[in-house]
Parts: C-alpha cells; sequence; structure tokens
C-alpha cells in the first residue's frame, strides 16, 4: 500500500497577510474542499441545522470550490447565523491557502460520504492545528483518534460542540513526540514503500 | 431591601419601553414592571435605567414634568422645546436636581450647578456593571453587540427567554421568523453571563436549542412572572358595560392563531347547532386581531348562528379589563402552545376560575372543539341547572 500524502509546506508573510485580507484578523475554523459534492452534504449535514457553535467573532472559512457551492445551494439562507460565520476565500494560491491555515485555529472536517483517500485529513493533521471530524473523515488515519487536539464527532450535534470546544480552546502547540507522530501522512512517509519495492526490483541481480 | 453594599451598578435596559408609543403590551408590560420593582428593591443609586443610543447605553431618565418652577425656567433658558432637545432635557433636569443650588447672589433669578469633577457617578454602564435585558430584544440592533459588550468592555449581561415558539411553531407566527428568531437566541447564549426563563418549559425548550446548535448554555434560572390586578380609575364605557350586561366568558389575549380562539368560535357553533343558545353566555374577545386570523374573525362576524354571542373588544383600558374580570362568570385559555400564559395568572390573581388547555396541546395538534363544547356545556348548563 502506497497511501496518498502530502508535502510539508512552509507559510511566509506574504501568504499571512494576503489570509489576512480575507478572514479579516478574525479567529476561525477552516474547511479546505473542493466543490465535489459529498463534501457540501456532509457541510450541511454537520452544519444544516445552525451554526451556534462560533461566537459573534469568528468566522468559518471555506477554502476552495466547496465556498461557491456552499452558497449556492437553496440551503444557505435558511441556515441559522451560517451567512453571518461564513467565508468564502475561494480557490486561492498555494501561498494564500498557507496563510490561511496558518492563521485557522481548527480545521473541520465534515466528511460524512465518498471514498479514496482523505487528503484533507492528512493535510489537517500535518497543520498542527485543532480538527475537528467525522468518523468518515478518519477513515485511515485511526492512529490519530484520540490525539492531542483531535476531535472525531459521531453526529452532527457532537460535530458542532467538538467545533465549539476547539474553538474555545488555546492554540494547539504539538510538541516535538506528537509532531513526529503524524510524520506518517508526508509523501515522503507514504511513497516509502514504493520506493522500497522500486529499489528491491532494481537492486542488481546477483 | 436588598444589600446595597455590592458594588456593581444593575442597568436596565428599557429600550423597548422608552420607544413604545402604543398602550403596553405583555413584554413592554413586564420590561415597565421589573423597573420599577427592581428600583424600589434595590434603590434607584444601585439600580439604574438605561437605553440603546448611538452605539452604546446611556442613562436612560424619564421625561416627566419638572417639579420646579425654578427647574422649568432653567431648563426653558438652555435648550428650547421640541423633538429635536427630547432626549438632552432629561439629562438637564437630573442634573439640576442632583447639582442644582441657589445662587448666593442674584435672588431666585439665578440657578448655580456645581459639578464635582471627581464624580465616579458613570452615565452608562461600565466594566463589572449588570446590564438586564428583556424587551422586545430581537427587534433591536443591540442584541447582536452583547457579546462585544460582554468580552470587551466587560458588561455582565442578563437577558430573558420568553419562549421559543417562532422556532418550535413558526407557522403559528408571521411569515418566516424561525432563522431570525433561531439566531436572536443564539446571540443571547453567546452574549449573556445568565437567561432568566420564564418557566420550566421555555428553559427546556431553550436548553434543548442550545444542545442541538452547539451553542453556549448559561446559567438559566426560572423566574415565573408576577402578576399584578389590572387596576384603573376609569369608568368602563358603553361598549364594555353592554358586553358585560349579561353573564359571559372572557378571553383575554391577543386574537392570533396560536391563541386558538378558533376552538371557542367552533365550540359555540356546534353548541348553538344543538339549540343550545339560550343556555350558554356570551363569549368575550378582549384583544386586538392579529395575524392569520381574517377568516375567523369574518366567520364570526357572518356566522348566524353564533351572531350576538361572541364579542370582540379592543383597545380596553386596566380599569375596563378589571370590570370585566370582575364580572365574568369564568376565563378561558385554549391556547396552542404558551412560554407562560400571563392571562392565566391574571384570571387568577381576580380569583376567577380558568379553563386551560393542557401544555402538549399543540404538539398533539388537538384542535377539536368536541371538548371545549363538553366542558362548556358541564359548567354552563351546569349552572343553569343549579
Amino acid at each position: 500500500v502506497a497511501a496518498n500524502g502530502v508535502r510539508d509546506r512552509t507559510v511566509n508573510s506574504r501568504g499571512i497577510e494576503k489570509a489576512n485580507g480575507i478572514v479579516g484578523h478574525r479567529k476561525c475554523a477552516l474547511y479546505c474542499a473542493s466543490a465535489h459534492p459529498p463534501n457540501i452534504v456532509g457541510f450541511y449535514e454537520m452544519f444544516g441545522k445552525g451554526v451556534g457553535c462560533l461566537s459573534p467573532e469568528e468566522r468559518l472559512v471555506v477554502a476552495g470550490s466547496a465556498g461557491n457551492a456552499i452558497r449556492a445551494d437553496p440551503r444557505f439562507a435558511n441556515v441559522p447565523s451560517l451567512a453571518r460565520h461564513f467565508v468564502d476565500a475561494g480557490e486561492v494560491d498555494e501561498e494564500t491557502l498557507q496563510g490561511i491555515i496558518h492563521c485557522a485555529h481548527a480545521l473541520v472536517l465534515p466528511i460524512t460520504q465518498g471514498g479514496g483517500t482523505n487528503l484533507k485529513t492528512a493535510e489537517a493533521l500535518w497543520s498542527g492545528r485543532h480538527v475537528v471530524a467525522t468518523p468518515k473523515a478518519m477513515r485511515g488515519f485511526e492512529i490519530f483518534i484520540g490525539q492531542a487536539g483531535v476531535s472525531v464527532c459521531d453526529d452532527d450535534i457532537a460535530f458542532r460542540h467538538g467545533v465549539r470546544d476547539r474553538m474555545a480552546a488555546p492554540p494547539l502547540r504539538l510538541d516535538a513526540l506528537v509532531r513526529d507522530s503524524r510524520r506518517p501522512v508526508l509523501w515522503s512517509s507514504t511513497l516509502r514503500p514504493l520506493m522500497d519495492r522500486v529499489n528491491t526490483l532494481t537492486a542488481p541481480r546477483r | 431591601m436588598i444589600n446595597k453594599t455590592a458594588q456593581p451598578m444593575v442597568w436596565i435596559n428599557v429600550s423597548t419601553s422608552a420607544n413604545w408609543t402604543r398602550p403596553a403590551v405583555g413584554i413592554v408590560r413586564v420590561e415597565r414592571a421589573l423597573a420599577l420593582h427592581l428600583r424600589e428593591l434595590m434603590g434607584a443609586d444601585q439600580c439604574r435605567l438605561c437605553t440603546w443610543q448611538d452605539e452604546r447605553f446611556i442613562e436612560w431618565t424619564p421625561t416627566t414634568a419638572t417639579e420646579s418652577a425654578v427647574e422649568d425656567r432653567a431648563l426653558e433658558a438652555l435648550v428650547p422645546r421640541g423633538p429635536s432637545f427630547d432626549l438632552v432635557r432629561p439629562f438637564l433636569t437630573r442634573a439640576l436636581r442632583r447639582y442644582g443650588g441657589q445662587a448666593t447672589s442674584g435672588g431666585k433669578d439665578v440657578v448655580r450647578l456645581d459639578i464635582p469633577l471627581t464624580t465616579k457617578t458613570s452615565l452608562q454602564p461600565g466594566p463589572g456593571d449588570f446590564l438586564i435585558s428583556i424587551g422586545l430584544d430581537w427587534d433591536m440592533q443591540y442584541t447582536a453587540r452583547f457579546h462585544t459588550l460582554a468580552t470587551r468592555q466587560g458588561l455582565r449581561i442578563i437577558t430573558c427567554c420568553y419562549d421559543l415558539i417562532p422556532v418550535l411553531f413558526p407557522h403559528y407566527c408571521v411569515g418566516e421568523v424561525a432563522k431570525r428568531f433561531t439566531e436572536y437566541f443564539l446571540d443571547l447564549s453567546w452574549g449573556s453571563e445568565a437567561v432568566l426563563c420564564i418557566s420550566e418549559q421555555t428553559r427546556r425548550d431553550y436548553m434543548e436549542l442550545c444542545k442541538t446548535l452547539g451553542a453556549p448554555k448559561r446559567k438559566s434560572i426560572v423566574i415565573p412572572m408576577g402578576d399584578n390586578i389590572p387596576k384603573g380609575d376609569e369608568a368602563p364605557g358603553e361598549q364594555v358595560l353592554a358586553a358585560s350586561k349579561q353573564p359571559f366568558i372572557l378571553f383575554v389575549s391577543t386574537i392570533e392563531r396560536r391563541k386558538n380562539h378558533e376552538v371557542l368560535y367552533r365550540a359555540y357553533h356546534l353548541l348553538a347547532r344543538q339549540g343550545k343558545v339560550k343556555s350558554l353566555p356570551r363569549l368575550v374577545f378582549v384583544g386586538m386581531p392579529g395575524w392569520g386570523v381574517g377568516d375567523l374573525m369574518k366567520d364570526i362576524e357572518l356566522d348566524p348562528l353564533t351572531r350576538g354571542l361572541i364579542i370582540q373588544l379592543n383597545h380596553v383600558s386596566d380599569g375596563e379589563l378589571s370590570h370585566l374580570y370582575k364580572k365574568a362568570l369564568f376565563c378561558v385559555f385554549p391556547s396552542l402552545y404558551e412560554g407562560w400564559g400571563l392571562p392565566v395568572g391574571e384570571a387568577l390573581a381576580m380569583g376567577k376560575a380558568v379553563i386551560a388547555s393542557g401544555r402538549r396541546l399543540a404538539t398533539r395538534g388537538r384542535r377539536r372543539p368536541g371538548s371545549i363544547c363538553t366542558c362548556l356545556e358541564r359548567i354552563c348548563m351546569g349552572r343553569r341547572d343549579q
């Protein structure tokens, strides 16, 4: 098995500046997703009854094409407090995305369906920010359940409570040990079995 | 008296009352009663009134006729009478009363103001002060600011949850209100240190909403509404006298779908069809027609079977209401859902029996008039028989 992984990316001051231009220096929860329908379904399943889990000053930022799809959905106008908190960052460049992740207090993973690799879960775990996820979002990353800063919530009510708890918590500071334990989500780790296999195949036969 | 040594000032937000120009209705009356009784209990020095003006709460002084001719003359010299100066006149009156004194020269034609600059008396709520806000806050801009006022200015805000009817039963309300009121309750949760609930039912509903939406659960305290017997010196008008000449049943409430006037009309219609008109007392509705009752009002107006049996009174004064309570055989309150049925308490305080609906009526959707018919027959016709 050679799972998908993420790159160890760095943030720069220009990215942070661009991010603050979008987020307005507010404390925010971030959802990075494309407009792939399951991402929208999951979002409304978790937040569709109302966004009571964010204080009036906090924001729910969506980066990627999911933002436009969520706003265009007929449910958007009827969800209590969604419009007040919602910030559609749109499809941003890499520098800005890293800035937004850096500025975010928590990353949310409201994934309730879909298959394949949860790349955004890997990105969220590697970001070092608080993570609030559904069990579905943690598929393939079960070893991280229970780690510091990771909340896995079974239903929508628990998910919203998870978001509120994480947003109320101090910024996450991962110690070196936990940080190291998350290295398996990087490409350098996920591709290791493949590289080993290739090395075995290309090694001179004796 | 409550102990006055406690330092934080208690401010009562009277923005609703201060801006209310019609005869006071439920929540307006509650806000005024709270201001009156709490100030009596705590003393005016410890408990003050404020309104929302120019993006902040500032002290509110009621516009009253000045007490002395000197104050009147001093005010006339400073500000002309007119709407533009309505706000400043009460402040100046207060300043005159607090700091004014007789001038050493000039006799009665001079007023001297000695304002101590070291005074710590503030004109607005400050850090650590309590702000109690129980008015029609869902219509007010400041509700969305409660959280900021609490976190950045240190105000300790106490709000009130009357009921969650617009969220739980939006179909009994005007237009699409569920989202707006849900957002209002979220503002309360985030901005309040404590939320007063007017009944255990309201408290349960409110806590459940907070749980469902992930909002913080604040300290919630059940404060049942106090009931005052309506007083008033005015003699009843002709319409009220005419309505109360013969035996009657009283229903005090705004006429709206949730209050379920319809079930009473249907019951009267059925009993009249059964030929029991002569045994029936009149039915008097006191309250103004609200939204969604146009068809019902038309039915009552045109139905030949019930014509003259059902009377609707509007703009009834406190004195007239007191007269109606005294004269009524008993009161009815068949509302589909209530946070707290104020007229029930009022009627009981007047010593009247009340036929009221059970608290789960709305969720069961029972609107059949049959049980009301049975009840009315048993009471009214039994009374005749006796």
